[in-house]
């Protein structure tokens, strides 16, 4: 997949079913605060669809991306061809400019009620090329990218680091990943490294889209851990990340602050700030 | 061993605590059935137990998700033994663990639970109770379709008993009106709940069916149900004809004046399909 060729989105939020009920309105903010927002970000699972939301801001052709949270990239055969004939349509619908979602377990055993889940992958080698096995199925059956994501956990089993990891699932596809800046800030203080360890092996140029999201510091027994709320208030070390990589990604596509449950005054701050960085990054 | 097997024991080890705790108390006994190499089991083990713990809510939700396509049986299950313990037991148990491994639904395994519960109780309605809302279960789920005439999809049979089926309904009257004031729950003098005097060993025959969205129970008359039932048994050994049901009628020792007609006249009311 010719990640070179994909559009330039900007900057965008997230949605999920019934997120703008309780959180932000996309058109709304779209409306309010001119110039924060490109682009909508939907994530999506066959069983509930689109909502009322993503539908008006579709209706409106406004750019979108379609984030599966249905889909285990670590199963070869995940994705049958119902799966993939309907996810195909719903992102035809919404004018999808590319597929993404995290790379892991998002359902054990089968897509059926009570089996949802979110888990990374096991960080093993053979884990990384079953995946992009998985990606490149989905991209010749969708003829649409498909960008994995690193997921967030408070456990990663596996010997390698998760950066690598998905170095070599984008090796072994030629295509780009999502780079989720938060995501990769909990995997480090799980681990016990520093924000920026392994990024220097990471290829840079397969970096299509980044996500920033806030997250809170909890407790559970005396034990440390990062709760991926999507707080306004993205951590240090998630803004350190982003602004490493923003100067190195040159394919970078689109930026996503996934803050859709919260008020827009609370993270119209953040959106300018996102901005900036964005702007002043290096053109290829 | 594989990644596949070192991420079902997380999983098991994410809802079980008592699993967690075997795990290294008695690693070879608890890891047997996950096929883990030495090096997967020792990243296992590696794990702070606290973090398997972070998510207090995990099961309780998993729980609420499949429990709503048996809820009668868990509320005659709980009602009996007046203890949760009864509901979430099905994360430590060989029905989980298996559905984990072998990729199976949940749904069912509960209901294997369920009927597991029920044979050592000795108690015969929720056993019964738990046939026919695994058959709802399987009615909203049909399978690929085989070919030949057979039962349409999203129907099945079930023969059970009037006292089952007042069971069912009493469960199912129990669980509405405990749902207006839930805090009811909690309190000494809310109504009990008690199946035993529904005791009745009529026999029910019915045909559960997807209809519109729902999944419908019919009572049939017996000879009806008779057919259906022939049908099905035939069906399952392989593709039979549409033509064949005259032999099915006389192995029955049915006889009517058209099989054919017999045949249309069912799967346009939706029980069969050819």
């Amino acid at each position: 997949m010719d990640i070179a060729a994909l559009p330039e989105l900007g900057i965008g939020i997230s949605a999920e079913y019934g997120s703008a009920q309780s959180g932000i309105d996309a058109l709304e903010l779209r409306q309010n605060l001119p110039g924060a927002i490109d682009f909508l970000e939907y994530g999506c699972d066959l069983a509930r669809g689109f909502d009322s939301h993503v539908r008006a801001w579709s209706e409106a052709g406004l750019p979108a991306t379609y984030h599966f949270l249905d889909l285990n990239l670590t199963e070869r055969d995940d994705a049958d061809d119902d799966w993939i004939a309907h996810t195909r349509q719903l992102a035809d619908q919404l004018g999808a400019a590319w597929l993404c979602g995290d790379g892991g377990l998002w359902h054990f055993g089968p897509r059926d009620r009570g089996h949802e889940t979110l888990l990374p992958p096991v960080l093993t080698a053979d884990s990384a090329d079953e995946m992009a096995e998985a990606i490149a199925r989905l991209e010749d059956a969708t003829g649409m990218a498909c960008l994995p994501e690193n997921p967030p956990a408070a456990i990663y089993l596996g010997d390698m680091h998760i950066a690598d990891y998905f170095a070599r699932v984008a090796s072994r596809t030629g295509g780009g990943l999502l780079l989720d800046c938060a995501h990769l800030a909990i995997y480090q203080r799980v681990k016990g490294h520093d924000p920026l360890t392994a990024l220097d092996g990471f290829p840079m140029d397969r970096v299509v889209e980044i996500h920033v999201a806030g997250g809170s510091e909890r407790e559970h027994q005396g034990l440390p851990w990062i709760d991926d709320d999507h707080s306004p208030e993205p951590l240090p070390d998630t803004w350190q990340i982003f602004e490493h990589v923003t100067q190195r990604a040159h394919n970078l596509k689109a930026v996503v602050y996934e803050c859709e449950r919260n008020r827009i005054e609370d993270v119209a701050d953040n959106f300018q700030r996102i901005r900036t960085i964005w702007s002043s990054r290096p053109r290829s | 061993m594989s990644h596949h097997s070192l991420q079902k024991a997380l999983v098991v080890a994410l809802h079980d605590g008592e699993f967690v705790a075997r795990m290294h108390s008695e690693p070879d006994q608890a890891l047997a059935d996950f096929d883990l190499s030495l090096d997967e089991r020792r990243q296992l083990l590696a794990i702070d137990r606290r973090a398997l713990s972070i998510d207090r809510m995990r099961s309780r939700r998993v729980l609420k998700a499949i429990s709503a396509e048996l809820p009668a049986s868990l509320t005659i299950a709980l009602a009996h033994t007046r203890r949760f313990a009864t509901a979430e037991g099905f994360f430590a148990s060989a029905r989980f663990r298996r559905a984990i491994i072998d990729e199976t639904s949940l749904v069912f395994a509960l209901a294997d639970y369920l009927s597991d519960r029920a044979s050592e109780l000795g108690h015969e309605l929720l056993d019964g109770v738990v046939a026919i809302e695994r058959a709802r279960a399987r009615c909203r789920r049909p399978e690929p379709g085989r070919s030949g005439l057979r039962l349409a999809d999203g129907v099945a049979l079930i023969e059970t008993t009037a006292g089952t089926l007042a069971a069912l309904h009493a469960a199912e009257s129990a669980l509405f009106e405990a749902s207006l004031v839930a805090h009811m729950a909690l309190c000494d003098d809310s109504p009990s709940l008690s199946f035993d005097h529904l005791i009745d060993e009529t026999a029910v025959f019915l045909v559960v069916a997807a209809r519109a969205g729902d999944v419908i129970l019919e009572p049939v008359d017996e000879p009806l149900y008779a057919v259906l039932s022939a049908v099905e048994q035939a069906s399952q050994r392989g593709p039979i004809a549409p033509s064949a049901m005259a032999g099915l009628l006389a192995d029955i020792g049915l006889r009517v004046p058209d099989p054919d007609q017999l045949t249309r006249e069912l799967c346009a009311s939706g029980y069969l399909r050819d």
